[in-house]
């Protein structure tokens, strides 16, 4: 088993091939992670996302395009709980730069709302007037899957950035809580408000904006953790399961953590 | 009136009668002759217009019974192509799917909030 961690889209990836060599299969999976990190992140403004925000308009390269279509699939399918249209809700709450240079107090804003058109023609993406697109989780999701299948060449493995992790071959024992799921095929993510938090005048912020009040969400949920055909999907899966929807978590394997601990199976895991 | 000229009368009167009894003789206000070629045109015609008849009902009553066969077997062809349609999503669903399972063993990663 080859182990290769590196650092990207603000957080760590780990890299898990079951291969006896797959250097060079390693290298160009990091190099495809930082290559979507440019092309995706909002935190840079040479970024093809960030270009888009702020022209409202873009020919943009595929990437851009199946992500950003992706998003617009999510939205309709959650019923709007995953939302790609949550950037000025962010920055509002204090998410206005990379992770790490947050600061860890301040002045709260004002929330702001979320919405607005998103059109596909072909290449070009354009956004309603001041519209802004924050694809981070469903992003980095996008990646993971890519990042997997190009692993995936050179032997079985597990893509793991930051706990949105997908495998391909093999079964892999993956820790969920106190749990341990064995993942023989398809993509786990885990979206909660137990980390990137902030405070703003005394109140606790977290990076999870509820779309529907386009502030941070408020629900009884502290981590909600789903199980998928891909990471991009799972992704916006624990997303709207965080944020309520029942009918997700009845129907896909899930682990929910409640503030209080309990941590409840769902989606016919047991 | 001379005897000559009595004689040119009666002479050109006798001409009038014949030309008179000529035309009416040739009776050009009746029906023509009936022609035996005509005749047998116009009855192979009449024929081939029948066998024509015939065979359009022929073609008419084969046309119905392959739009039939053509519809039902356009039906069987619609059952199978959905039957497949469906197959196919079942199988490319089942690969969709995730495996997963809860297991007694140790971790090689964990998932935590990204």
């Amino acid at each position: 088993m080859i182990k290769h961690c590196f650092p990207a889209m603000g957080t760590e990836v780990e890299l898990l091939l079951d291969a006896p060599a797959g250097e060079g299969a390693l290298e160009a999976t990091e190099q495809e992670f930082h290559r979507l990190e440019a092309l995706l992140s909002r935190f840079r403004p040479d970024s093809e996302l960030s270009v888009l925000n702020a022209a409202g308009v873009l020919e943009a390269g595929p990437d851009l395009v199946r992500v950003v279509a992706l998003a617009l699939e999510a939205r309709a399918e959650t019923h709007g709980r995953f939302d790609p249209t949550v950037h000025d809700a962010l920055v509002a709450a204090g998410y206005d730069r990379s992770f790490e240079a947050v600061a860890a107090t301040g002045v709260a804003s004002p929330s702001r709302a979320c919405g607005g058109a998103v059109r596909i023609d072909g290449y070009r993406i354009e956004l309603d007037p001041g519209v802004r697109l924050d694809l981070g989780g469903i992003a980095k999701g996008y990646a993971v899957d890519r990042a997997a299948e190009l692993l995936a060449t050179a032997g079985p493995c597990l893509v793991n950035a930051g706990g949105d992790l997908a495998v391909r071959g093999g079964a892999w024992p993956v820790g969920v809580e106190h749990l341990t799921l064995l993942l023989e095929r398809g993509a786990i993510a885990t979206s909660g408000r137990d980390r990137r938090r902030w405070t703003r005048d005394g109140r606790e912020h977290h990076h999870l904006i509820d779309p529907c009040t386009g502030a941070p969400a408020d629900t009884p949920l502290l981590r909600a953790t789903v199980v998928a055909a891909s990471a991009a999907e799972a992704e916006v899966l624990a997303k709207a399961v965080f944020l309520g929807d029942e009918e997700a978590a009845r129907r896909t394997p899930c682990v929910l953590v409640r503030a209080d601990g309990t941590v409840t199976l769902g989606g016919g895991l047991s | 009136m001379t005897s000559v000229a009595r004689l040119y009368a009666v002479a050109a009167a006798v001409l009038v009668l014949f030309l008179f009894w000529a035309f009416a003789a040739a009776r050009p206000w009746g029906d023509p002759p009936a022609d035996a070629r005509i005749a047998n045109l116009a009855a192979r015609e009449q024929r081939l217009r029948d066998e024509s008849a015939r065979v359009q009902r022929l073609v008419d009553r084969r046309w119905l019974v392959y739009r039939a066969r053509l519809a039902e077997r356009r039906l069987a062809i619609a059952d199978i192509t959905r039957q497949n349609a469906q197959a196919a999503a079942a199988a490319a669903a089942a690969v969709r799917s995730p495996v997963v399972r809860l297991a007694p063993l140790a971790p090689v990663t964990a998932t935590r909030s990204s």
